[in-house]
């Protein structure tokens, strides 16, 4: 919210990992197995062409930033875990789309 | 460090010495030959026990010095052994074999304090008084755990469902249980990676190495008793270095489910039921976090033991003790006759401790082997 006077009030950035809900994570890794491997080296997303790439999703929900993916698959090539990246993100595309927006 | 653990189970039987602890309980092999000169071993532990089976192999006489009233060292308390998960005792077993031997003669229960090198012999002393006399020592005195007090940040010794590693392992080894407050499985559990390594804060400039591992390790041990229970690791910097960690790691992602999280817990406090409320950053994020546990386990480093030895000065003299030649060889310079075998020398896991003190053994037997005038 951007004020007219000194401040601006943020939303509250904190994780809080005692009400974080995973269901959907595991679900997906259900499916692709070699998600929970990340590392977050971050190689997905300097390589990515649209300047996203999939790091920020492990144990995260699904990023809205995943609509712009070209399936071009350079991530995949860059994995040094050797996950799926092109199988996870349709993956949790296609999850997004079975629970709509209650996710 | 011993210290209660009210909120744990205990199952832990008292198993009368270890079997085979007294050299009558185990065939002794080897002709006991005249042998000439003697070798001091200091110390028990994994290092000392590969040292003195090498060098009764090599049919000279060994003086093996143990401040407890068993050998083993720390491994007695360990549970498994990364990355294979070996039972520690499994290990021991192993270890001990090579030291039922004629020509090594234990003397359990006497602490080494310091060493003195006169014309070629090499006294060790006592507290108060000289113990004995050899033509060589290698020094295997481990190291000591951390004191986790010293980051008092994380509340070891003032929470109660604060633990280090080493208490945890011994919960394993002990069978006992790792209950929340209300006496159920714990709904979560984080490990705090780097504590006592590579902290200026404490005066710990170096990595532990092992710490890292221990974590994995001890994860996938609780994932593996309690499926329910998440399980997270606050660490600087993964450090899976040695043969199979990383597959550890790898394992402990994939099929245990361990979350890994880069950032340094920096506070750790008791909430009103008891549980442990941590805050960290995740700097991959670069957004804080907030979390409750029912376990925080500090993974402690390893704290050096032996320079007190060798310089016979007083607990605040310890460093890391280094040979005169780190690259090739274990003799400590200026100390003609002391050799370094094991973690006295720096961070090591068992497999190099092992090989340090088999290698320290050869090097002790060389070095006699010239001043006897027998060398080709």
């Amino acid at each position: 919210m951007k004020t007219k006077f000194g401040f601006d009030i943020h939303d509250n950035r904190q994780i809080d990992l005692d009400l974080e809900d995973t269901r959907f994570a595991d679900e997906v890794a259900v499916v692709v197995k070699s998600w929970k491997a990340c590392m977050k080296c971050g190689a997905c997303v300097g390589t990515c062409p649209v300047g996203k790439g999939v790091l920020n999703l492990t144990g995260i929900n699904y990023q809205p930033a995943l609509t712009t993916c070209l399936m071009c698959g350079k991530c995949l090539l860059v994995c040094p875990r050797g996950i799926n990246t092109r199988h996870l993100i349709l993956e949790v595309m296609n999850k997004y789309r079975e629970y709509g927006k209650a996710v | 460090m011993p210290r209660e653990k009210p909120y744990i189970k205990s199952n832990r039987q008292e198993i009368p010495a270890f079997a085979g602890m007294t050299s009558d309980a185990q065939p002794v092999t080897g002709n006991r030959q005249p042998v000439t000169v003697r070798v001091a071993v200091v110390g028990g532990g994994p290092a000392g026990m590969a040292a003195v089976g090498a060098l009764a192999a090599m049919h000279i006489g060994v003086d093996w010095y143990e401040k407890e009233d068993r050998v083993g060292g720390k491994l007695n308390n360990y549970h498994q052994l990364f990355p294979d998960r070996v039972p520690a005792s499994e290990a021991f077993g192993q270890l001990v074999k090579g030291t039922y031997h004629n020509h090594i003669d234990r003397h359990l229960g006497k602490a080494i304090t310091s060493v003195g090198v006169n014309a070629g012999r090499i006294s060790l002393n006592g507290k108060d008084h000289k113990i004995g006399e050899a033509d060589a020592v290698i020094l295997a005195t481990g190291f000591d755990f951390f004191d986790a007090r010293h980051k008092e940040e994380f509340g070891y010794g003032i929470y109660k469902h604060v633990i280090t590693s080493a208490d945890l392992e011994t919960v394993f080894a002990d069978g006992d249980k790792l209950l929340n407050v209300n006496g159920s499985a714990p709904a979560s559990v984080a490990f705090v990676h780097c504590v006592g390594s590579r902290d200026e804060q404490v005066g710990v400039s170096y990595c532990s190495r092992l710490c890292c591992i221990t974590g994995i390790k001890q994860a996938i041990q609780i994932r593996r008793e309690y499926r329910e229970t998440r399980v997270y690791n606050f660490y600087i910097d993964m450090r899976a270095f040695g043969r199979g960690y990383e597959e550890l790691y790898r394992e402990a992602q994939e099929n245990h489910g361990v979350r890994f999280i880069r950032g340094r817990v920096s506070e750790a406090s008791e909430d009103e039921q008891g549980r442990i409320r941590v805050k960290a950053e995740d700097t991959l994020m670069s957004r804080p976090i907030k979390l409750t546990v029912d376990w925080l386990v500090l993974l402690i480093g390893m704290s050096p033991s032996c320079s007190a030895v060798l310089s016979g000065k007083g607990e605040r003299e310890k460093s890391f003790t280094n040979a005169e030649n780190p690259l090739t060889g274990s003799a400590v310079k200026g100390q003609p006759g002391v050799f370094l075998a094991g973690c006295c020398a720096g961070p090591m896991s068992i497999p190099e401790s092992v090989a340090s003190g088999r290698s320290a053994a050869v090097q002790a037997a060389e070095y006699l082997n010239k001043k006897n005038g027998n060398s080709e």
